[in-house]
């Protein structure tokens, strides 16, 4: 039994049954406990979607989403979520007060709230930015107290939504090996979704890549037992990214002559 | 070029006196137009100068009267905009966070809302009579509708990943609503507060026009009958200075005390 597993999984929005209304249709995925899985697949294929099915944001039409062999029924502190972009910060909480927020809902006291969000704000870089508000900040460190609010919580699985999508090239390589270490030593379990090839290539423990919807599932799996740290320049790199995007870019091909035609 | 930047933007004394003569400038010139048309009109009696006003505003000054006028009107309109503010935002706040209840009263609330504060004035006055009672309730009911619709507004257009973020650290029911919910619509809250006052001016003239003996609607539609223009100037001008002041009042204690929660335009 798989730790996390999609079984058979459909899902639309909306009750309308057509063919072009399904976004997920027959999608199974299993991921073992303590396994860093990377999702890539075109825009608007279902990844978030499948995302917020395991966070229980939403519950699946058909077919299961399970953890350790049990329905997920709604969202909690085991299945902390980074979302694609920057609105669930909340704007009247300083940098500190949000990453404090979720050791507040769960009833930590004053003083140790503090300590532990002030050192994930400092592991993320933002220890000179605690008193500010998100308004303050810029996309990038505003990303950066997402990163900090879900790690503090020590959560056992770990959702990611391109969490280092609007970052610069350089903030991004630096937090991708410190989200390396930081996986390494806690042992969590990662589904982790991006649309940069590479950055899948150096976190990933198995890549899976969905198809183009609607309707979509998973196409391909790509196992990944390169020896970490992984060298960005390296033959073996290059050999993977090349399988990767081989089948990546057939999907994301199909997106674009559809938005061609239409 | 520099130093023509520093002495522009710099927050000196120099700096602070242009800004204050800057915006008195257009009060000025409006003066100055007042002063000339009524120059021009030349019947003193039905369009006074700046001159004549200022006059009359010291005699209802020297009488006590345009203080009593201002208060009683000031009490008016505080009682029934807190009323009507908590009221709307209560049931805002239910409307916005309940779709039944959103579903429900929602016709209702729309239809009632375009019966303006205007027009209840008639019935109101026949069941409360001139006394407070029946100008207190004809704030309460303009100041609830806007408060209350912002207020709704404010709720349903909280992003969802906020709720959701807040949902998969634990919060729920009054904690969500308590963390989350009501500190996301604040903003939207006080800017229908600021709306609302300003609609609260506008009823509480309609209303001491039509039915009272005190306050600046009183003396101005009362002075109509004597003739007494620069009266009715001296009420209008009033108005619009303590307008100002109460917004300006809003606008700092939102600073104040909700300076986390700043409404987009403050
Ligand atoms: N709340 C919603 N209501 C209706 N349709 C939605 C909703 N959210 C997403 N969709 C649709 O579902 C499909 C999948 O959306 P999803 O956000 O899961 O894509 P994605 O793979 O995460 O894309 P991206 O890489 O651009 O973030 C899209 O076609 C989108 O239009
Ligand atoms: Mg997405």
């Amino acid at each position: 039994m798989s730790f996390i597993a999609f079984r058979e999984v459909g899902f639309r929005y909306g009750e309308r049954e057509d063919a072009g209304n399904s976004i997920l249709r027959g999608l199974d995925l299993e991921i073992s406990r303590g396994t860093f899985y990377v999702l890539l697949g075109p825009s608007g294929c279902g990844k978030t979607t499948a995302l917020n099915l395991l966070a229980g944001f939403e519950a699946p039409r058909s077919g299961s989403v399970l953890v350790e062999g049990r329905p997920v029924q709604q969202p909690g502190m085991d299945r902390v979520v980074i979302f694609q972009g920057d609105d669930s910060l909340y704007p009247w909480l300083t940098a500190l007060e949000n990453v404090e927020f979720p050791l507040r809902m769960m009833g930590l006291g004053a003083a140790e709230r503090r300590s532990r969000a002030e050192a994930w704000l400092a592991r993320v870089g933002l220890a000179n930015h605690a008193a500010k508000f998100p308004h303050q900040l810029s996309g990038g460190m505003k990303q950066r107290i997402q990163i900090a609010r879900a790690l503090v919580c020590d959560a056992p699985v770990l959702l990611m939504d391109e969490p280092f999508g609007a970052l610069d090239a350089q903030t991004r390589t630096i937090l991708q090996d410190e989200l390396v270490d930081i996986c390494a030593g806690s042992g969590a379990t990662v589904l982790f979704i991006t649309h940069d090839i590479a950055e899948a290539i150096i976190l990933a423990d198995r890549i899976g890549v969905m198809r183009a919807g609607p309707g979509s599932a998973l196409k391909d799996e790509f196992e990944l037992d390169l020896p970490r740290p992984r060298n960005r320049g390296s033959v073996e790199f290059a050999a993977v990214y090349d399988r990767i995007q081989r089948v990546l870019g057939e999907e994301v091909q199909k997106v674009v002559m559809r938005e061609a035609a239409a | 070029m520099s130093a023509a930047v520093a002495k522009l933007s710099g927050q000196g004394f120099l700096h602070h006196l242009t800004w204050l003569v800057l915006r008195l400038l257009p009060f000025v010139v409006m003066v100055f137009l007042w002063d000339f048309a009524s120059r021009a009109f030349d019947v003193p009696v039905l369009f006074p100068g700046p001159l004549s006003t200022w006059n009359k505003a010291i005699q209802l000054i020297a009488d006590g009267q345009l203080q009593a006028d201002i208060l009683i009107s000031l009490w008016r309109i505080t009682v029934g905009f807190v009323v009507g503010s908590l009221l709307g935002m209560t049931l805002g706040l239910m409307m916005g966070l309940s779709r039944p209840i959103a579903d429900t009263l929602g016709p209702f609330v729309h239809t009632l809302r375009f019966i303006g504060p205007i027009a209840w004035i008639s019935a109101v006055m026949m069941w409360f009579g001139l006394g407070e009672t029946s100008k207190v309730i004809l704030i309460v009911y303009t100041t609830t509708f806007v408060v209350l619709i912002s207020t709704m507004i404010g709720v349903m257009t909280i992003h969802p990943n906020k709720l959701r973020a807040a949902r998969v650290f634990g919060a729920r029911g009054f904690r969500l609503f308590a963390h989350v919910t009501l500190p996301a619509a604040l903003p939207h809250v006080l800017t229908g507060a600021r709306l609302a006052m300003m609609n609260s001016f506008m009823t509480i003239i309609a209303a001491e026009m039509v039915a009272a003996r005190e306050g600046l609607g009183f003396l101005i539609f009362n002075s109509r009958q004597w003739m007494e223009v620069d009266a009715i100037f001296v009420g209008m001008i009033t108005l619009g200075l303590l307008g100002l002041l109460a917004d300006r009042l809003m606008a700092l204690l939102t600073r104040v005390l909700f300076r986390r929660f700043r409404p987009a335009d403050a």
